[in-house]
């Protein structure tokens, strides 16, 4: 293919080129442009081809005019000027074209005139809270519920309920921005790790959630909110908080060092424990000398053994049990059922915890309160040493009833002979009713007054050895002995949250070594590494620490007279 | 291999080290710093502002900053690093609120256009170099003008000693409007050959009517239209050189509008949330 017809260079010479300016020649189009172009305001400048000058004869100006059209645009014409000085070749005027450049610009100056109108339109509307909120808010925190609430509150709105005014009045936006730039969100703040980042916001927060603003006494800073909980993240539940967080402060070494030396400064009753609801009772151990204040970065690695187990705390019931006997298998079945744990650990109403033992439900069955292994059926009152004195006291009128009741017996003689039959046997092995007393009550079955008071009864599963042999009893003079009320904890581990069912699964045995417990000051709780077992990345099951761990804490009565929005204030 | 694709590959492969570096540290550090999207999202307009600068930069040329070359570099491989922080930024979800989601499509729009822009200036060049006649593209006009002023001259030319008019006709009602103004723009954007063949064609069908005279004068105008053919497709490659800067340009400006009322409404309504 030939060469294009205009070389290049010859086109360099036609210096029209100006790709930098606004505007061009309006005849640029067809190829024939004028030389002098428009001016910078986008007119038309073109006159004539030239501007005549007059001819200089021996460096005098003559009256002859000279054409100074540019040799690049055909030299001199033919024509020359006009006897007035002027040029003869008028150029035709044109209507300049904006450049290439310069739409661009026209572009970019619409691009922002549409932007910021599009901007001020949709910001001026009433449906500015619906462009400018990020994401569908949570249910909790939307809904006529809540705005009602926001509006008991004294907010304006929903909106205004947690963002203050500024969520009505976009006068207040750039105010402030400028101060959340300067206080929590300046760039020192954006860089530092673990800010003391309380802010405005979780103020909001605590306007209505205030005691769950509360986690420790010790804390060192107080953790905002939106750390776990972000809003505007969509419409369903607000967001729960994974491990991260926790290990944020937890495996900081720097913090929990700092956490346990303010621990160490304040009073005990900032670390009191708020009561189980339902009048539960909790396993009470000691707040540890620095609390918990161990660097944890997960709970396979770092996390202390539990605390009831690394200090071997004993069962404070004084309530005397061997779990290993029971399940020994020499005890007989029971309903054709070897003994296990089910046999005395029911689930309560919950599904999460199991009820605490009793001796109706569970030991009655077979450790029958029967004194007397000759008449089955005549059993000890339970659970009030009083009674049972008062009973041993009446022990004629006992058997007389015991002789009408149960054994159908009637007419005086026979009755008076029953009793005075049984009264006789007594008062030869036993001697006195102060000894029988003792006997009931002091008798465990390897020792006592009487080594043990009851055989086994014909019909009953284990003899009643004597009230000692499960209880402790304490003699006192002139009254019936004391007898320790069994206190059996409804929780063992308060720090923590478990349910059952979940691992129903599993054997009981797998978390609780009751088989090999013989003292009921055994505390049977599972070590951490049988947890670490399943609840690990190798074991595939949640390791997270709200797992198990809740972050919100019922403040302590103590803390309770502070509010905590101004305890926390950044 | 060329040593600029060497050049290119390792560039290249710096930028995705980089960016898997930033997503590793950023993984590191987001626990610890609750307000690390606040630094991500000054970082990214940090990059938006640098880059938007580029076009100053190019305005400018008197003053003795880094050489243009080096500020193209900058301002390639500093948007596509800016594009991986942003998805950090953003926590690589997709937003659903109005602001962040218009906010999003021009941050898109934007950075899709400037790697189309990239891909064009490296392709483009290339392939006006090897269809020849290159030509600046504010002189088409003028070499435009000259070629319809050759091919009237020509057509017209061959009617008195010819003593025929077939081929002005011809030109009349075929080529001179194609003459007149640049034309097929996507078949030349395309790399299509179709249009030229097609008024090759016809003017090849003509030839048996044509008289001597006008056959040797029909082969300057095949020649003239082959001319005509290449000055269009250096124009159609050119144009589109310049005009992706229309969408990408504009929609930078947009975007930073709508990212300083994202700034400013993030800092008011945040309160210090993150």
């Amino acid at each position: 293919m030939s060469e294009l017809p205009l070389d290049p260079r010859e086109a360099d010479r036609m210096r029209y080129e100006r790709p930098n300016h606004n505007w061009i020649c309006g005849h640029t189009c067809d190829g024939c442009p004028c030389r002098i172009g428009p001016g910078n305001d986008g007119k038309c400048r073109a006159t004539s081809e030239c501007q005549p000058v007059r001819l200089k004869k021996d460096g005098v100006e003559t009256s002859i005019w000279q054409c100074t059209r540019p040799a690049e645009w055909g030299g001199k014409c033919e024509t020359g000027p006009s006897p007035s000085g002027e040029c003869c070749r008028a150029i035709e005027r044109c209507k300049p074209v904006r450049s290439l450049r310069a739409r661009r610009g026209l572009f970019v100056l619409a691009a922002v005139a549409a932007s910021v109108g599009s901007l001020l339109l949709i910001l001026g509307s009433t449906r500015r809270g619906e462009f400018l909120n990020p994401a569908p808010i949570s249910q909790l925190h939307r809904g006529p519920a809540f705005a009602a609430h926001a509006h008991a509150a004294g907010a304006a709105d929903s909106c205004a309920a947690c963002h203050g005014e500024v969520a009505t009045e976009p006068s207040q936006w750039l105010p402030a921005a400028l101060g959340a730039a300067k206080k929590s969100l300046s760039f020192a703040k954006m860089t530092e790790p673990h800010p003391k980042d309380f802010s405005r916001m979780d103020a909001s927060c605590l306007t209505c959630h205030e005691t769950q603003g509360f986690h420790v006494s010790n804390i060192v800073n107080p953790t905002s909110c939106s750390i776990c909980h972000r809003e505007h993240q969509g419409p369903g539940e607000l967001a729960k908080a994974g491990g991260l967080q926790c290990t944020g402060c937890h495996g900081d070494k720097e913090r929990m060092v700092a956490s346990a030396l303010k621990g160490r400064t304040l009073p005990a009753a900032m670390f009191a424990k708020a009561p189980l609801p339902g009048g539960q009772r909790a396993f009470a151990r000691e707040r540890p000398a620095d609390g918990y204040t161990r660097v944890i970065t997960d709970f396979a690695h770092g996390h202390p053994e539990f605390q009831v187990v690394r200090e071997k705390l004993p069962d404070p019931n004084p309530l005397r049990f061997n779990h290993a006997v029971h399940l020994s298998g020499d005890i007989p079945p029971l309903a054709g059922k070897s003994l296990d744990c089910a046999s005395c650990h029911q689930l309560d109403a919950s599904r999460a915890f199991y009820r605490p033992v009793s001796y109706a439900q569970n030991c009655q069955q077979c450790h029958t309160l029967q004194f007397d292994d000759k008449t089955p059926g005549l059993t000890l009152p339970h659970g009030d040493p009083v009674s049972v004195r008062a009973f041993l006291r009446s022990l004629p009128a006992q058997y007389a009833t015991h002789a009408m009741q149960q054994e159908n017996i009637v007419g005086r003689d026979r009755i008076e002979s029953y009793v005075t039959g049984k009264m006789a046997a007594w008062r030869e092995r036993i001697h006195t009713g102060e000894d029988l007393e003792q006997a009931v009550f002091f008798s465990d079955a390897h020792g006592g007054p009487a080594g043990g008071i009851g055989g086994r009864p014909t019909g009953g599963r284990a003899r009643f050895a004597g009230c000692a042999y499960c209880h402790e009893v304490t003699p006192r003079a002139e009254a019936a002995p004391t007898i320790a009320k069994p206190v059996t904890p409804h929780r063992w581990m308060t720090e923590a949250h478990f349910n059952h069912t979940p691992h129903a699964t599993m054997k009981c045995a797998d978390c609780h070594d009751a088989a090999a417990s013989r003292q009921s000051s055994d505390v049977i709780m599972p070590h951490q590494q049988s947890c670490v077992a399943c609840h690990s990345p190798k074991g595939g099951v949640s390791a997270s620490c709200t797992t198990c761990h809740n972050y919100h804490q019922t403040p302590p009565a103590a803390v309770l007279g502070k509010k905590l929005a101004d305890a926390f204030k950044p | 291999m060329t040593a600029r694709h060497v050049r290119t590959l390792l560039l290249f492969a710096g930028l995705a080290v980089a960016a898997d570096a930033l997503i590793i540290v950023h993984g590191k550090l987001a626990p610890n710093y609750p307000l690390l999207a606040y630094v991500t999202g000054w970082i990214v307009l940090g990059l938006c502002l640098y880059l938007t600068a580029f076009n100053a930069r190019k305005k400018i040329p008197f003053l003795p900053f880094v050489g243009a070359r080096h500020w193209l570099n900058v301002h390639i491989y500093g948007g596509l690093l800016a594009a991986v922080i942003c998805i950090l930024h953003v926590r690589a979800r997709w937003p659903s609120g109005g602001l962040q989601l218009w906010l999003c499509w021009l941050f898109i729009a934007v950075t899709w256009s400037g790697i189309f822009g990239w891909w064009l200036s490296r392709a483009m060049p290339g392939r006006l170099s090897t269809l020849g006649g290159e030509v600046i593209y504010e002189r088409v006009p003028l070499v435009l003008r000259r070629l319809r002023d050759r091919a009237e001259a020509i057509s017209v030319a061959t009617v008195e000693p010819a003593g025929a008019a077939t081929l002005a006709e011809f030109y009349t009602h075929e080529l001179s409007p194609h003459f007149a103004a640049p034309a097929d723009f996507w078949a030349h954007v395309t790399g299509s050959r179709r249009p030229l063949k097609v008024k090759l064609q016809r003017l090849t069908d003509r030839r048996r009517y044509l008289t001597t005279i006008e056959l040797k004068a029909a082969d300057e105008l095949a020649d003239l239209l082959r001319q005509k053919d290449q000055l269009d497709a250096q124009r159609a490659g050119q144009l589109l050189l310049k005009a992706w800067l229309f969408v990408h340009i504009p929609l930078t400006y947009a975007m930073l509008i709508f990212t300083a009322v994202h700034v400013v409404v993030v800092y008011a309504f945040s309160g210090g949330a993150r």
